[in-house]
């Protein structure tokens, strides 16, 4: 208690601060997060299926990525590596989303019309999977990549930006923006909304609903391969690695409220925020804890107010 | 509900027979048969929820986690010892520490009894605000619920925090292993007496009810609310006993990895009654067994693969199988018999 | 008949094991993590296991009793769990007949294991299980060739106090900051340190508990930068050491002296370049020591030899495993048996060196004949700066800022 105290202390009187470098980080966090807790969304909203693989696939993406700018280092040395791991975005995200569609045909397409405990269970099998054959083949050697960028720091360093993070959350915004665009502007946005609000009369209009959720399965493939990418050099790379970013983009989803995909967005960065306040004041060591738990509290909340309607959260 | 046919009870005796024998004939595998018991008592206090509910939880690893710790404490504490002295990062000086072979025995049964009864009211409490919630926002309230709860178990420091906590050890002239196998074949056949005892009951039938449409069991007037929460209690109850068991086969808990271990135990708890069948009596029993004997197989045979050998096994099972061996078998003995494959199996 | 069927696939397992094994080899056996969050330190653990019994093996194997025996290891995987560990030294006992085990990786999946082994009376000689609380149990087949935790950054704080003197402040003025993983080998570096900070009398100002999912350290380091300590500690294995120097450098957190564990397992040097440098690193060997032995050579020569073998420059954890080995094959061939209680008496008899430092075993089965050293990180590369009788350079005070 003790702590917690002087914590709080140190926060509101002593270096206030060092409030700002919280809330900036946390929000420069939260801006990867909520683009994979974006991809997340648009899978549960659309198929209605929890992908419990969405971290390795992430992970996956980072590997890709790593492999990409070493080899060009290697080609190219004289270039500069920041330059390599733009390029290796797109490469990232192509990758994976072709590995997506392969999981779609194989095992997704085969459970659409289950009930989202199958999904559950079977994307954890996939998440499984993929974990130790990263292992195996990638090796279990922690892998990051230095993107050689200066931290910017404000009021006499007490609040720094990391470039890497910076640079991180402004490619996961860009990222983002493009994704949202393109759910909203184009055809294929249309058809996936389309199929999202009722499949079956989408069917009925000539959408070719299995393409879509093809195509939305591999869009969400796309995104985690681009979160790999920027995880791979603002963070460290793992093959178990995965888990962190499926249930922090989970209680994500679950706070903003499925198919609110705007909410999504600042459910992340307010995430972002909450996190680094309860590793500060908490302890590092309830972080996960003090996230997790989100999940359970908003559903209760949810359906007390739902309750006080006679209905019934489901 | 149907009365159970003798077949049924021939196979429970038979099962019960090979069950007792097994030690005997396979002394080098005893911990292996321990688990498999703490396998059937979870598989089977999952089911009453997952099965004859439809409230797939996955949080059941709450009660499990919650369970080991307490008759971890209980031990050291009936042992005469201080926890948090006992638990210290740089060791609690345990040359001199023995317990006699009777404390230690006691302190064992006295620790899972007491945490069924705790676990008991942590399920009438937890469950009467989750169940709230229905279908996936259930499962999904329970997943995090037991995420979190290992990460909270982690930063108590009086109960080893992160660094985990050992079980006292046996003193000599205790088997520890026979002893927790048929302290495990014990309460399984208890619990399954139990189940088959409950399912001819006015609950059993609302639990069932439930399952097939909440709605409507409600509108008839049915007690939903405490159906749920009790059967909730019950499950926990037995989960916590699973936990104990293997908590103490196991000897060391750490908070994320054994007591409150989402990804294998937790996970494994529901595959377990799906790969058997869910909602019948008999298929968390077999998926139990066919668990096990796939998990050991793997481990063996694949090293190095073994997780992906797994997880392989989980998709095929939910996308090929999802009724489970009792429902392949159901499906056989219809077409068979020529039924129409509706009656209920348990 | 359910039961009939696994004993049955059991019974093939012992089988086929039996078959693979020739009468004149000693199986050792091991359950190490290949997967899960301690893989990258259980590879260079089971590289260190291997190279000493290939080494042995290729210089004839081990005479015990007038016989010669060549030595094998069985590994399992257990994942990093502590559950599967003890499963599987279960296993290695019970099924497969295994009738000495090495150990595994990481604090926490000793503590798994030994009671495992203790059960069975199996002798264990462990290289990479360093919390005290595993030698306060009373356990009797455990062996470790390592030092326990709490000296691992004694002799960074006792540095830290030695420059202060130097610099005219009272040690006592000191303010130390720590962050440590959630797990029993860091908490009891944890515990450690406290201990020696508090001799000195100096003023704790953050004591932080990683997450073992550790992916961002800002938390810690805001309340680092805000509290300007004197000294830096962090203790979270491989991961912890990459996160804290890759973190430390991007939010501009400079602290004159920084000391970790694992900097070489997690090679912060090849990772970060410039940014590891100036960090104090404590090890359980350095290759630049003077031990010797008759198997390895120098400590030089196991160094050479095993960057030659497997590609990269060996990680204390490789050296110590392969100490573990060497523990072993001389307690056989004193016991001159392989009866388990006369090699658990020679193991705990024993008195060696060898090329990782001297082995002397106290009652409790840790290793009290051997220092731990410090490195530096100078000039990309890592220097010994203490203890004084290997310093291959002076210790850098205060660590420059980037």
């Amino acid at each position: 208690m003790d702590n917690i105290l002087t914590n709080i202390e140190l926060l509101t009187t002593l270096a206030p601060t060092i409030n700002l470098e919280l809330i900036a980080n946390g929000l420069l966090v939260g801006a990867i997060f909520a683009l994979i807790a974006y991809g997340m969304a648009l899978v549960w909203g659309v198929m209605d299926i929890i992908n419990v693989a969405q971290g390795a696939f992430v992970i996956l993406g980072g590997y890709v990525s790593f492999y990409f700018v070493n080899a060009m280092a290697q080609v190219a040395p004289n270039t500069p590596g920041i330059l390599w791991i733009v390029v290796s975005m797109p490469i990232a995200a192509a990758a994976v989303a072709l590995f997506s569609l392969i999981v779609f045909k194989l095992v997704i397409e085969r459970i659409l019309d289950r009930d989202l405990f199958i999904s559950l269970l079977a994307t954890f099998g996939i998440e499984l999977v993929m974990q130790q054959a990263m292992n195996q083949i990638f090796t279990a050697e922690e892998r990051v990549i230095d993107a050689h960028l200066p931290t910017f720091a404000f009021l006499d360093y007490m609040v720094n930006i990391p470039g890497s993070r910076l640079l991180g959350a402004v490619l996961g915004i860009v990222a983002a923006v493009g994704i949202v665009a393109l759910v909203r502007y184009s055809r294929f946005g249309r058809a996936i909304r389309a199929t999202a609000q009722n499949p079956r009369a989408a069917r009925i209009m000539g959408i070719d609903t299995n393409r879509v959720y093809a195509m939305t399965f591999a869009l969400n493939g796309a995104i985690c391969g681009i979160a790999g990418s920027i995880v791979a050099f603002v963070y460290v790379l793992h093959p178990f690695q995965g888990l962190v970013y499926t249930l922090r983009s989970f209680a994500i989803v679950i706070l903003a409220g499925i198919g609110n995909i705007a909410g999504v967005i600042f459910a992340a960065l307010g995430l972002g925020v909450y996190e680094n306040y309860s590793g500060f004041v908490l302890g590092p060591e309830f972080q996960d804890g003090m996230v997790f738990i989100i999940v359970p509290i908003t559903l209760l909340v949810r359906a007390w107010i739902m309750r006080r309607k006679r209905q019934y959260l489901k | 509900m149907a009365k159970t046919s003798p077949m049924q009870w021939i196979a429970a005796l038979a099962f019960l027979a090979v069950a007792i024998a097994a030690p005997f004939f396979m002394p080098n595998n005893m911990s292996q048969l321990v688990d498999l018991m703490v396998f059937i008592l979870i598989a089977l206090s999952w089911d009453m929820l997952g099965g004859q509910m439809g409230y797939n939880s996955f949080g059941n690893i709450l009660f499990f986690g919650i369970g080991m710790y307490l008759v971890a404490s209980t031990q050291v504490w009936m042992g005469g010892y201080e926890l948090a002295e006992y638990n210290s990062a740089k060791g609690g000086n345990l040359e001199s520490f023995t317990v006699t072979a009777p404390i230690f025995v006691q302190s064992l049964i006295i620790g899972l009894l007491a945490a069924a009864i705790l676990n008991f009211v942590i399920g009438l409490i937890v469950g009467s605000q989750l169940l709230q919630t229905r279908g996936h926002y259930f499962a999904v309230g329970t997943l995090g619920l037991g995420v979190a709860a290992g990460e909270f178990a982690g930063t108590m420091d009086f109960l080893g925090g992160g660094s985990g906590m050992n079980f006292i050890q046996p003193p000599d002239g205790v088997n520890l292993t026979q002893l927790l196998y048929f302290l495990g074949l014990g309460v399984v056949a208890i619990f399954f007496v139990f189940l088959t005892w409950l399912h001819r009951t006015r609950f059993g039938f609302v639990m069932n009810a439930i399952r097939d449409n909440e709605d409507k069991a409600e509108a008839m007037g049915l007690p939903t609310g405490r159906v749920k929460t009790f059967a909730w209690a019950i499950a926990a109850a037995f989960a916590a006993i699973a936990g104990g068991l293997y908590g103490a086969g196991k000897n060391f808990i750490d908070p994320t990895e054994v007591a409150f271990s989402l990804p294998t135990v937790g996970v494994w708890m529901l595959l377990m009654p799906l790969m058997g069948g869910k909602g019948t009596l008999w298929g968390p029993i077999l998926g139990a067994v066919m668990f096990q004997l796939f998990k050991e197989f793997f481990w063996t045979y694949l090293f190095g693969w073994q997780r992906v050998a797994l997880g392989l096994l989980i998709v095929i099972i939910v996308v090929f199988f999802p009724n489970g061996l009792m429902g392949g078998l159901k499906a056989i003995s219809s077409r068979l018999s020529g039924k129409s494959g509706k009656g209920e199996a348990a | 008949m359910k039961h009939a069927l696994f004993a049955g696939a059991v019974t093939l397992a012992s089988a086929a094991l039996a078959f693979g094994a020739s009468a004149e080899t000693i199986t050792l056996g091991a359950a190490v993590s290949q997967s899960g969050k301690y893989s990258t330190n259980g590879m260079h653990t089971i590289n260190g296991y291997n190279m000493a019994v290939e080494l042995i093996n290729a210089r004839g194997g081990i005479k015990v009793g007038g016989k010669t025996y060549k030595l094998a290891v069985k590994y399992y995987d257990d994942e990093s769990t502590p559950a599967r560990g003890a499963e599987l030294a279960e296993r290695l006992i019970k099924q497969d007949g295994i009738k000495f085990l090495l150990g595994p990786y990481s604090s926490g999946l000793t503590k798994a294991i030994a009671p495992v082994t203790e059960k069975y009376g199996v002798p264990m000689v462990e290289a990479n299980g360093a919390s005290r609380s595993l030698f306060t149990n009373g356990y009797k087949y455990l062996f470790a060739v390592l030092s326990t935790s709490e000296q691992y950054l004694a002799s960074a704080v006792a540095l830290a106090a030695e420059m202060a003197q130097a610099e005219g402040r009272d040690p006592a003025t000191l303010k130390l900051a720590g962050a440590f993983e959630n797990d029993p080998f860091s908490q009891d570096i944890r515990a450690g340190v406290l201990d020696d900070a508090k001799k000195f009398g100096m003023q704790i100002v953050v004591d932080d508990k990683l997450p073992k999912n550790l992916s961002d350290m800002t938390p810690t380091m805001t309340k680092v930068k805000a509290l300007k300590p004197d000294l830096f500690v962090v203790s979270g294995h491989s991961k912890g050491a990459a996160t804290a120097t890759r973190q430390m450098a991007e939010q501009n957190v400079y602290v004159p002296m920084v000391a970790m564990t694992h900097c070489d397992s997690a090679d912060i040097i090849g990772k970060f370049g410039k940014a590891a440098e100036g960090i104090l690193c404590a090890a359980q060997w350095a290759p630049s020591l003077t031990y010797r032995d008759d198997l390895f050579g120098s400590a030089a020569d196991f160094a050479k030899a095993f960057k030659e073998k497997y590609g990269y420059a060996p990680p204390y954890q490789a050296a110590e495993s392969a100490a573990a080995v060497e523990v072993f094959a001389n307690a056989f061939e004193r016991a001159g048996s392989l009866d388990q209680a006369k090699v658990r008496d020679a193991l705990a008899a024993t008195d060696m060196q060898t090329f990782y430092g001297n082995i002397k075993f106290d009652k409790t089965g840790k290793n009290i004949a051997k220092p731990m050293v410090l490195f530096q990180v100078q000039d990309g590369q890592l220097k010994v700066v203490a203890p004084t009788k290997w310093a291959e350079a002076k210790v850098v005070y205060p660590r420059k800022r980037n």
